[in-house]
This record gives C-alpha cells, structure tokens and sequence, in this order.
C-alpha cells in the first residue's frame, strides 16, 4: 500500500490509530500494552505490505524466517559460550584445563560464522533480486540492511536479547517500511517505550496532520507533476534544446527532493501520531554548502548506516590517509550500487565519493584529525559571508543536479547526450508537451480567464510558477518537520491541512489516457 | 488559572480537530456529490438532460454508456470502427445505435464491454433488448492472449465494487475535464461522432501514408499455415462466440474491415501471408453457422488500392464507415458461405498479385 492512495488515506490510517489509541485507553498494564501494540503495529504492517501482491510477501517471509534463524542460532551460542565461560571460571578455580579455553573459542567462532552467514544470505537476496532482472521486491534493499543492522547489533550485544515481537515491528515497521529511515534498533525501541506512555492530544494529532498534508502534498503535487516533464525530457533527449535540458535536470533534482522528502514527512507524521520520534533523514539537503555537508543533510540515516556498518569495520580513517580515502570510495561506490544495478548508478556513486574525497583533502590541516577538521569548517561556513556560502550552496547543488542525471538516465550514454544537448542544443522554445505537465487544471482554468493569457509566455506560465515555487521552498523554506512541530495550530494551520490534504487526495487517481493511434 | 488555560487550550485544539474532521468531510461529500449527480462516465445513472457530456475517453466512459444509456444497437472494434457516424445507423437501419470501441481492442476488450452490454440487470437492457451488435473482426488481434487487454482498464468502473469507486468520485480530472469545462464551454460531444478520428479530408492521401509508413523487416522463416489458428480458435471460444450463442434474437453483423493493399505487405513481409488467409477462412467457417450471424469481407473492395482513402495502411476515411452501413442494409459484400468465403479470398489473392507494390516502393514519398 502505498502512502499516496484512497486504500491508506481513508481506511487504513485512520483505522490504524483509532485502534492504537483504543488499545492504549483499554489497557493499562505497561508491559501487555507494549505487546498488544507491537501486535497491532505487527499486524498492520502486514496489512499494508499485503497490499504489494504475495511474490513480495514470500521474499519478505524469507527474509524474516532466515534472520530468526541465524539470531536463534547465535543466541543459543551465545548462552553456551557464557556457560561454558562459567564453567571454565569454576575448573580454573579447582584444576586448570586448556579444553575449556578451546571450547569458548569454538562456540564464540560458531557465533561470529553465523554472523556472516546471516549477513551473506541477506546480501546475496538483495544482489539476485537486484541484478536477476526477475522482479524487484519492495522495499527489499530497506528491510536487507534493517535485518543486517539488527544481526550485528546482537552479535555485538548492542541488543541484549532477541524479543521475536519487538524485533517484527522493528523490521516490519510501515511508516518507514518503504523508504525508511534506517532506524538503529536501539533508538527505534527506545521509540516504542515512549510510544506506549503517549497519551492522545489533539494538539499533536493536528501537527501531525500538518506535517503529513505537506508532505503529501510535495509527492502528489509537486514531485508527480514534476516527474512528468522529467519523463519527457529524458524520453527525448535527442530534441532538447539547452534551455530543456537544463530544466530537465534541474527538475529532476526537485522531483528526487520532494518525493523523498515528502515521503519522509509522511512517515514522521503517522509516527507523531503513535507519539513516537522518527529519527531525522532528511534535513534541507539542497542548502548543503558542500558534498560533505550534503551526506549529513540527505539520506542521513543511510550514511550513518554505512558509517557504522561498513566504513569503521574497514578500518575508518585509523589505517592512514590513503585508507581512509578508499574506505570512503568505496562506501559510495557501494552507495550507488544499493540504489540501483548499472553503471549509471556507479558513476553517480563515484561522482560523490571523488568530490567527498577532494573535499576533504581540501578542508584537511595538517595535525589535526579529519572529523574535528570537518566540523570546524562546518562552524566556519556557518559563520561564513553570506554571499560565498550562496556561492557554495548553488555550486553544490549544480554538482549534485549533474550526479542525479546519471541517476535517472537509462544509460551512461544517454546522461552524457543530456550534458551535450546542454551545449548544442540551441535556442529552441520549451517544448508545448514538457509545459503541459504544469498545466494543473486548477492552475490552468485560472489563468486562462486572467489577462497573463495575453502574454507571449502565458503557455510556459506554470512551468515557470513551479520552478520558481519550488526553488523557494527548496532554498528558502524551512523544513517541514521543523515547521509542523514548532507552529502554532491555529485556524490557519488547520485551514492549510484541510486544503493540502484534500487536493492531495483527489488527485491520487487521475483519468487513464493512452494514445489511441494504430492497432 | 494555569488548569484553566491549559484545558482552554486543550478545548481549541479540540474544536480545531473537529474543524478538521468537519472540513475533509464536507469537501469529501460536496465533491463526491457533484460527480454522482452529474455522473460524465454514466457509472451510476442515464445521462441528465440537458448537461453537455463530453465523451472522449474509451476506457472510461465505454462501461457506464453500455450500461446506463438507451440504444437497440452497440458497435464493437478497434479504431476501424471509431469513424462511424451512429446518426448512420438511425437513418440506415432505424437502429439506435451507441458506439463502444477500444482502438486497439484485443478480444478480451470486447468480450469486457460486451459482458456489460448483455447484463441484463443494467438499465440500458432494463429498457430494450439488444437487437444489433456491429463488430469490426480484426483478424490480426484474433492471436493475443485470451485474458490481455490491450490497455491497462481502470477496474473501478467495470467491477460491482463500490469501495473502489472513491476512485472515481474523489477525482479531480473528473470534476475538473468533465464537469468543469464542459460547463465553461458550454458544449458537449455530439455522442454520433464520439471517438471520431482522422476526420477531416486531409488526412487521406497517398503521400501522407507513405510518408510515415515503417515496413516491417522481412521475416526469412515462413509461418506455417496452420499455426495461427489455435489462438484464433481459442479467442472465439472464449471472448466472442458464447455472446453469439447466448443470444440467438440479438443479430451480430462482423466485418472484416477493408484495409488498405498495404497492409498485405506487410503480412508478406512478416511472411505469414498462407496462415494468415488461412486465419480469415477459419474465422468465416466458424461464424457462418450461426443463424444469427451476418458476415462482411470488405478487404477486397476496389476502394483498398487506393491509398488516398487511408491515413496510413489500415485506417480508412469516413466515407467508407457510412458505405459499410450501406452494405449492412442492403447485403453487399455479405458472405453467405464457406465457398463464398474461399473465392473472396482467392480475389484478394489476385489483387495482391496484381497490384505493383515495386512501383509504389521506388517513389520518394
């Protein structure tokens, strides 16, 4: 099910919460709360995983049964490891014995196997499903690296013990089932137990409804509305002129902001509701000064992930500086192959890890550690002119927009006609087709009766309204998140959630056409 | 005092979620409403008198016309059925005539649209029985997958579901393209010209047709003759002859619609020419035997040989759908049996060998 349809916005949301706050009114006992609601969250979640047809809900099942497997396994490991450790603590006491010391190591070596085992199976899942051209499974590359995060954090004892039912809602969560974030377990129990001491106020189900009417409103109306024109472009790169394609991946980049952020203002809105803190994913990206202070801004909870999970156990930045430089290209590169299979999404990958690494030499003083380093020049920028970290923000964002065209284009060969159209294009109009997918209905029938009509842009009129709306919002506009906790509800928030959230929801459907031409 | 500010508080915040409530359900009701009463896909009820519908949109309008409006008669194809003029079939056949075509159609598409013409409980059949069925056979649609339809149906308006009718009547292109702007403009679609394609003159002419025409690439292998007939029987049996045999007072005119001598090259070209011929007479041998069916070949009509009457190497001008109506009437190119059948063929055979497909290639159009 997704976030933007009939299906969620009218039956399941509001049956969901109903019952979570019915459950909460009905039961008082702390601990059978937490498990009634884990149970209700568990069993709405897979309501709304149903919804995306059974070939995925196999591969999920799969994935939930394999890791349940590998815990199960590493826990009894683990008890016998401690048992065994205590056993050998008695013999030493009595009668010292080397067989003792083996059968830790063994047993601990069990564990660690079963690590790599549970990790390797996950991984290989996501590569056949990602390279096998069958059918992708949703939201399988999230849930892959929830189950990863969640195997090494028991390894490790981050998670002191496997509880089947917090370790389900954790990976079957559906606020951020979908798109994440990629929420550490501890922080996401942590989550769970303020949840359940949440009463209901009307307060905080009014900002939630703010911050899940914005949200909606950036996927449905601005990125979807977006996306069309993107579409064109892309699907006629061999027209544009240099002007469209500047447009293209320009819009691009707010399509990608918007749908993502809105998608994550959505999740932390229907999370407010349950009275529990989504960790922050995306924090006004396109403001970034640089590459580096992009990452912190966008998909924060993915850089954490490979921060923790793959650039420390590589060695971080404590085997020197050449290390550190490919232990960060290598996370990119990595980065590029989760969101997608193909070279575009390698290129896209090495594109940020070349400028990250460049960054950094730049911003790195000799004598001092990299991270300190980082985070001055953070502070200095802050601090900064405001005219160069203008400068900077629209440089970074020039440099992203050119990265995210490898995102989107099919082929290398076709970014790279993107860019040369850019150059050769010439002076030609904006196309009547990439103009009409502004040409909201109720954008256009206003217009249409005002004197703009007039005018020898009037065609382009909404283009135009849309780019320059956007990039306001985008540059200009305080975060979502920010903004729905920090307002005050007033007659006017509750006036703007009534308008966005009911022009989001009558146009989830449209009206199906298709060119009816030849047979 | 700081209780009573706090509940204060606590009592707007209240009042405001009560707005809220209050707000979506008003603008859900008054929306939703509008698209009932008005009703532009006829989902619901009878056109109202007097609103100017506009109906451009196959996919959508085809279930609640077939099933909310009065008429006698219903034309069933692709686009070789959409140029027909239903005020043709009034004068010609006193028929009142509604159009329903699916360019494009696969039989699937008309076994959907004639399952809602046929339902009995509708009130379009409530009102009159079904007396004529005008169906374009498109022989090469006759091999596509028994449950495929040719464009992805927005269900809502073909199933009995009404949870799923949200879609439709909390639909902002269905307020705004269908309510609204007929409104504005004051004018509806002339409902005997719906769908109508390629209308004016220009479009028919033999440099047009050749200009934009891409042959096929030759295929080296020839089809056998008899393989394309298994599809095409299963097609029959399944999406179009139980409608034949479930109503034997319903007469059903199929024609083989008249496309242009090109279009043969291109079935030479896929090398499938004995199979496809093949194809035709299977499908005459299987209709025929019904008494209630009326069966047209117009492919070898003199008309075909002159690209001029098409817009590319299928769709023909106007003029040609009021002839087929003509025909209809009087029983000109009607095939009465299986011979009869063999020897059209055999003069669509000649023509194709007759005709110069060299000379027309060597032009730079």
């Amino acid at each position: 099910m997704l976030f933007n349809s009939y299906s969620f916005m009218l039956a399941f949301l509001p049956v969901f919460i109903i019952g979570y706050y019915l459950i909460k009114r009905n039961f008082r006992d702390d601990e059978k709360l937490m498990k009634l609601l884990q149970g209700w969250t568990v069993a709405g979640s897979l309501v709304f995983y149903a919804f995306f047809g059974y070939q995925n809900a196999v591969v999920f099942a799969i994935s939930i049964l394999w890791n349940i497997n590998a815990i199960n396994v590493m826990r009894v490991n683990k008890v016998k490891t401690a048992k065994v450790e205590n056993d050998s603590e008695n013999s030493k006491c009595a009668n010292a014995d080397n067989s003792v010391d083996k059968d830790t190591k063994k047993t601990a070596d069990s564990g660690k196997l079963w690590l790599f085992a549970g990790i390797f199976v996950n991984v290989a899942l996501l590569l056949f499903f990602k390279f096998s051209g069958t059918f992708f499974p949703v939201a399988i590359s999230f849930y892959t690296f929830n189950q990863i995060s969640y195997l090494v954090d028991y390894y490790r004892g981050d998670i002191d013990e496997f509880r089947p039912l917090e370790y389900l809602t954790y990976i079957m969560f559906f606020p951020k089932l979908l798109q994440g974030p990629l929420m550490g377990y501890g922080d996401f129990v942590k989550e769970l137990k303020k949840s359940v001491k949440t009463k209901f106020d009307y307060e905080t189900i009014l900002r939630a409804l703010l911050l899940i009417s914005l949200g909606m409103f950036k996927k449905v109306i601005l990125a979807d509305t977006i996306g069309k024109a993107v579409d064109y472009g892309f699907e006629n790169l061999a027209m544009l002129g240099s002007l469209e394609t500047i447009l293209t991946a320009v819009f691009y980049s707010f399509q990608l902001y918007f749908d993502f952020s809105g998608y994550c203002d959505v999740a932390t809105g229907i999370c407010m509701m349950m009275g529990f803190d989504l960790t922050l994913n995306f924090d006004s990206p396109y403001k970034a000064v640089n590459i580096i202070d992009f990452w912190k801004r966008w998909h924060i909870t993915l850089t954490k992930f490979f921060t923790k999970y793959v650039y420390i156990p590589l060695g971080g930045n404590r085997k020197g500086a050449v290390r550190t430089y490919v232990n960060f290209m290598i996370i990119f590169l990595l980065s590029g192959l989760w969101h997608g299979s193909g070279w575009t999404f390698i290129v896209w990958g090495a594109m940020h890890g070349i400028l990250y690494v460049i960054t950094r030499l730049v911003q790195k003083k000799p004598g001092q550690k990299t991270t300190a380093n980082v985070e001055k020049q953070g502070a200095t920028a802050k601090q900064g002119n405001s005219v160069i970290k203008g400068i900077k923000i629209i440089l970074t964002f020039i440099y992203v927009t050119a990265a995210w065209v490898f995102f989107r284009a099919e082929t290398l060969s076709d970014a790279i006609l993107l860019f040369t159209r850019m150059f050769t294009g010439g002076k030609k109009p904006i196309a009547i087709s990439m103009a009409a997918s502004f040409q909201l209905d109720e954008l256009w029938y206003i217009i249409k009766v005002t004197p703009i009509m007039k005018l020898s842009f009037a065609w382009d009129i909404c283009l135009w309204m849309f780019l320059i709306g956007s990039a306001v919002v985008i540059f200009f506009g305080k975060n979502a998140i920010a903004y729905a906790k920090e307002c005050k509800i007033s007659l006017k928030t509750t006036f703007l959630t009534i308008v966005l959230l009911a022009w989001t929801i009558v146009s989830f459907a449209g009206v199906s056409t298709f060119l009816y031409m030849n047979f | 005092m700081k209780e009573n500010k706090m509940e204060k508080k606590n009592r707007t915040y209240r009042n405001l979620f009560i707005l809220f409530v209050a707000g979506m359900l008003t603008i859900a009701v008054v929306f939703a409403g509008t698209i009932i009463y008005v009703d532009p896909f006829f989902h619901y009820h009878a056109p109202l008198k007097g609103f100017p519908y506009v109906v451009d949109n196959q996919l959508s309008q085809n279930p609640g016309m077939a099933r909310n409006m009065c008429y006698e008669g219903c034309i069933i194809g692709s686009s070789m059925t959409v140029n027909f003029d239903t005020d043709d079939f009034k004068e010609l056949l006193g028929t009142e005539t509604v159009k329903l075509s699916y360019s494009g159609a696969y039989p699937k598409d008309d076994y959907n649209i004639l399952s809602i013409v046929f339902d009995e409980s509708s009130y379009a059949r409530q009102n009159s029985p079904v007396k004529k069925v005008f169906f374009a056979m498109d022989i090469p649609t006759m091999t596509a997958d028994l449950e495929t339809t040719k464009y992805p149906l927005p269900e809502y308006l073909y199933d009995a579901n009404i949870v799923n009718d949200v879609k439709y009547v909390l639909n902002k292109d269905v307020l705004f393209q269908y309510i609204m702007r007929p409104v504005v403009q004051g004018k509806g679609s002339d409902l005997s010209e719906i769908y109508f394609s390629w209308w004016t003159p220009e479009y028919y002419n033999i440099q047009w047709v050749m200009h934009t025409y891409e042959e096929p690439e030759k295929v080296e292998k020839e089809l056998g003759a008899e393989e394309l007939i298994p599809q095409t029987e299963e097609n029959l049996k399944v999406n179009i002859l139980p409608f034949v045999e479930a109503h034997p007072d319903t007469e059903f005119y199929f024609f083989f619609p008249p496309y242009s001598i090109l279009y043969w090259h291109n079935v030479m070209q896929e090398n499938t020419f004995e199979a496809t011929l093949k194809q035709y007479q299977y499908v005459a041998d299987r209709l025929l035997p019904y008494d209630n069916v009326h069966l047209f070949y117009f492919q070898d009509m003199e008309e075909t040989l002159d690209l001029n009457n098409y817009a590319d190497y299928s769709h023909y001008k106007p003029e040609i759908n009021r002839f087929m109506v003509e025909c209809f009437k009087d029983g000109n190119y009607e095939i009465h049996s299986s011979e009869e059948m063999a020897k059209e063929l055999s003069k669509m055979r000649q023509m194709i060998d007759g005709f110069d497909y060299n000379e027309l290639f060597s032009k730079e159009w």
